[in-house]
């Protein structure tokens, strides 16, 4: 019985079980390469010399590099020629770029990318200047008289999605598949409606997030398109993530009317809102391709009736894009619009993204890896040496009325912390990033034996609408990495950890020679800055002991920027909690100077300090463990009301005097 | 409890009927299709070094791109479709084969520990995965198209050729191929 006997063969056939390990293993160091924001390795003083010798043989290496440009390697030498730039003309060219990719995976090399046709050069209007020196309220327009406060977001005028959004009148919240909608009133503030989102719209469970515009609301969630694909075998169905993005009329509150529900493929990234459009971008990694079906390796859109591929001109591809994965971008008019106005794709990974009113910029996280054939090292021990090193892709899109297109890309060292680490000024690009180079040696001689080790730097750079580096600053902060940045017209302000905390002005007055201006040393770290007032810097992070750099709890901070040759820490306090979510996600904080607030969750409550001449006071501390998110609180304020909404809920509070007034339930 | 043991438990916990295992639950994943991938890589590299390899880079790939997978038969079929994507890829980026030294010995033993193995082995390598889909995880050829994108006739041609090819080598009980 061959069948059987074929069978009884392969069972004895057993992949190892150390290979999970490896995988385990290998997987940790992707995300710590790739996304240092989610975890910092701390370096004890014991790798200090190796360091030192690491950096000495890189550059020795790098300069060997660029003058035979001649590696040993056969891979390495077919993927170092940057200037074989792909260009897309139909699906079936990136089929096979997908394809090529797989023979070249993780030996690749900084490129640029390239847009697919006649690369525009960058003609793009002056952008706004950005101007983050004061939270003002939402630019919504409103038929109350009331203020209230907005979303906390990086670029005025430029509006990101969250769980809750306000326009004076209503307050849209969004947990889980429902949508709450309430109408505040101080005291009598009650529950106007609550609606599921459908649940194909919520397949994944995710977070929502939301964009508000006159009589529209946007929900934005997690989904999947199916498609069916006819094929000779009567067909099958191809299921692609997809981010969904609703669109609710709301001119009635007490029954919100879905208007379309409209598909992005990819998984949620990010979005912002500038006039009257929302642009949405998500991330589509290509896992299984199937040549000659498209719709398997193409982004696409959809009306919720028809899935649309998005045109070979509308995918801009690099000349050596470091994963099979797209960031898409779509544009949707959401005071009027019932789908998309235009959609275009990046091919070559995920990324951070920073938008202004007329530009998005995209960073891709790249991460180099170089391996050097077996070779004698100095003593005469056979040694493998592999190497690794961050970098960022950069793309710069104009958007425009919803239109978008392809201005400039180019790439600095290093890796990114967040969409605070780039800013653009006076058409200057800012980027601070940190450097992680990585060596693993492999001695081959008898049993593998294995050594690695790591060394972390600093960088800030300036570029043109071009992205072409114009000015820098390197090797900052030796075996520290960034904490949080943020700039602040001509000047800026970041911080980078090991055990006390640097943090750094930086004079950027001169785009080609950026300075740093002064660096103060102070305990623990700030995970989110703030310009609070002129000449006033909040931060908020972390307590940590001077000696071990344990972490100690939250901790307000308070810096002096009047003389930034000379910044100092007028005050600090240290709030009774020992987690907040504000520096991994600004949107949960509320900074409002005139209203002197600064409000925002850790642990299982809600804090509101003001600033006073005596310091930092707790006006309200809000106990909400009994919301299950209660790690993902916001707060607001309407009037002469403050809102903290949770997932169980909403509590008002009185501005007057800090006092709980009422809590209501959602449904 | 070793740990094999101690991930099919948590296998026969996340066991429910038509549900998916979740992608970032790498323990019953692995658990479940880690001995699917190394099956199908190793009769296709006959390389037990290589076979490793493509079992690290097809788990690596459902950690890094997380899929959505709508039911088991779904899961599984990824799980195929990716280590065949990732043995042809494999089969043309050498360095690692010229920088590692290759384990002789596994495939020496399975040549002495297997009877009808080694026939299946010395096949094409587009046959042998044709009949590995088909003896040895039990696709129907309509399926095997689909998880290889080839056509179904093409599928067929391949499966009786193949068969054809054993039964001129293989003798006796195992003549039933």
């Amino acid at each position: 019985m061959f069948k059987e006997q074929y069978i009884r063969d392969n069972d004895k056939l057993k992949a190892k079980e150390k290979l999970l390990m490896e995988i385990k293993e290998k997987n940790a160091r992707e995300r710590i390469a790739l996304t240092p924001k989610q975890k910092f390795v701390r370096y004890g003083a014991v790798f200090a010399a190796f360091v030192l010798v690491a950096a000495g043989v890189f550059g020795v290496v790098n300069a060997n590099k660029s003058t035979t440009a001649a590696p040993q390697n056969v891979t390495l030498s077919a993927t170092a020629d940057t200037s074989a730039v792909t260009q897309a003309q139909t699906y079936d060219d990136i089929y096979g770029l997908i394809e090529s990719m797989q023979n070249t995976s993780g030996v690749t090399t900084g490129g640029v990318m390239m847009e697919s046709g006649a690369v525009n050069g960058a003609t793009a209007a002056a952008p706004a200047a950005a101007d983050t020196k004061t939270t003002a309220a939402a630019t919504t327009s409103t038929d109350t008289t009331v203020d209230y406060s907005g979303t906390n977001v990086q670029v005025k005028g430029v509006d990101e999605a969250d769980i809750v959004k306000t326009d004076g009148n209503y307050i849209y919240y969004v947990a889980g598949n429902q949508l709450n909608i309430l109408k505040p009133d101080g005291a009598n503030t009650k529950l106007v409606s609550s609606t599921s989102l459908s649940s194909n719209d919520t397949w994944w469970g995710y977070n929502s997030e939301m964009f508000l515009l006159g009589n529209r609301l946007m929900v934005i969630t997690q989904s999947f398109n199916t498609v069916w694909i006819n094929d000779t075998n009567g067909g099958y169905q191809n299921n692609t993530d997809q981010t969904s993005a609703i669109i609710y009329d709301i001119t009635n509150p007490a029954k919100p009317l879905q208007v379309v529900s409209l598909g992005q493929s990819g998984t949620y990234v990010s979005s912002r809102m500038v006039g009257d459009y929302v642009y949405l971008v998500t991330s589509q990694y290509i896992y299984s391709p199937v040549q000659g079906t498209p719709v398997t390796y193409i982004p696409t859109t959809t009306d919720g009736v028809e899935t649309k591929l998005l045109a070979p001109t509308d995918l801009y591809i690099g000349s050596n894009p470091q994963s099979a994965a797209y960031t898409v971008i779509g544009s949707i008019n959401l005071k009027s619009g019932a789908n998309f106005t235009s959609a275009k794709a990046v091919f070559g990974g995920s990324s951070e993204l920073y938008a202004t009113a007329d530009h998005l910029l995209l960073a891709f996280a790249r991460n180099d890896q170089e391996v050097l054939p077996i070779a004698p090292d100095k003593d005469g021990k056979n040694v493998q040496i592999t190497r690794s090193s961050s970098s960022t892709d950069l793309v710069l899109l104009g958007l425009a009325e919803g239109q978008i297109t392809k201005l400039a890309s180019g790439n600095v060292p290093g890796s990114l912390l967040n969409q605070f680490s780039m800013d653009e000024y006076k058409n200057v690009i800012r980027i601070v990033t940190t450097l992680n180079n990585w060596e693993q040696r492999i001695y081959t001689d008898g049993i593998d034996t294995y050594e690695s080790d790591s060394s972390t730097a600093n960088a800030l750079y300036t570029l043109d609408l071009n992205l072409n580096i114009v000015g820098k600053i390197e090797n900052l902060a030796k075996d520290e990495s960034v904490k949080s940045v943020r700039f602040d017209g001509d000047i800026g302000y970041f911080v980078t950890f090991r055990q006390v905390d640097p943090l750094f002005a930086v004079d950027l007055s001169n785009a080609a020679n950026p300075r740093i201006l002064d660096t103060l040393k102070i305990p623990g770290f700030s995970e989110y800055l703030h310009v609070f007032k002129d000449n006033l810097l909040l931060g908020i992070g972390y307590n940590a002991d001077d000696t071990t750099g344990q972490m100690q709890g939250v901790k307000l901070s308070m810096f002096d920027t009047s003389d930034k040759a000379n910044v100092k820490e007028v005050t600090s306090t240290s709030v009774d909690a020992s987690w907040t979510l504000v520096g991994s996600n600004h949107k949960a904080i509320l900074v409002d100077a005139e209203k002197n607030l600064i409000a925002f969750p850790a642990d299982s409550n809600y804090y509101i300090y003001r600033y006073t001449a005596k310091g930092f006071e707790l006006a309200a501390r809000v106990n909400m463990t009994a919301d299950l998110s209660s790690w993902n609180l916001r707060g607001m304020f309407i009037g002469d009301y403050f809102y903290v909404l949770g997932d169980a809920g909403v509590t008002v509070i009185s501005l007057s005097d800090f006092t709980v007034l009422t809590t209501v339930k959602f449904g | 409890m070793g740990g094999r043991e101690r991930y099919l438990a948590l296998m026969e916990q996340l066991a429910k009927p038509n549900v998916p295992i979740p992608a970032d639950n790498v323990d019953a994943l692995f658990a479940q299709y880690a001995d699917t991938v190394y099956r199908l890589a190793l009769l296709r590299t006959k390389s037990g070094t290589d076979a490793d390899d493509i079992v690290q880079e097809v788990f690596l790939r459902a950690m890094r791109a997380k899929p959505v997978w709508n039911s088991p038969e779904h899961q599984k079929a990824w799980f195929i479709k990716v280590t065949i994507n990732c043995t042809k890829s494999l089969l043309t980026s050498a360095w690692r084969r010229n920088t590692v030294p290759e384990n002789e010995n596994l495939m020496t033993e399975i040549q002495t520990t297997t009877e009808v193995y080694p026939y299946v082995l010395a096949l094409p390598k587009k046959y042998r995965t044709v009949v590995h889909l088909y003896y040895y995880e039990g696709y129907q050829v309509s399926e095997i198209a689909k998880i290889t994108g080839t056509a179904e006739n093409t599928v067929k041609s391949h499966l009786f050729r193949a068969r054809d090819m054993l039964r001129e080598q293989l003798k006796g009980e195992f003549q039933d191929v």
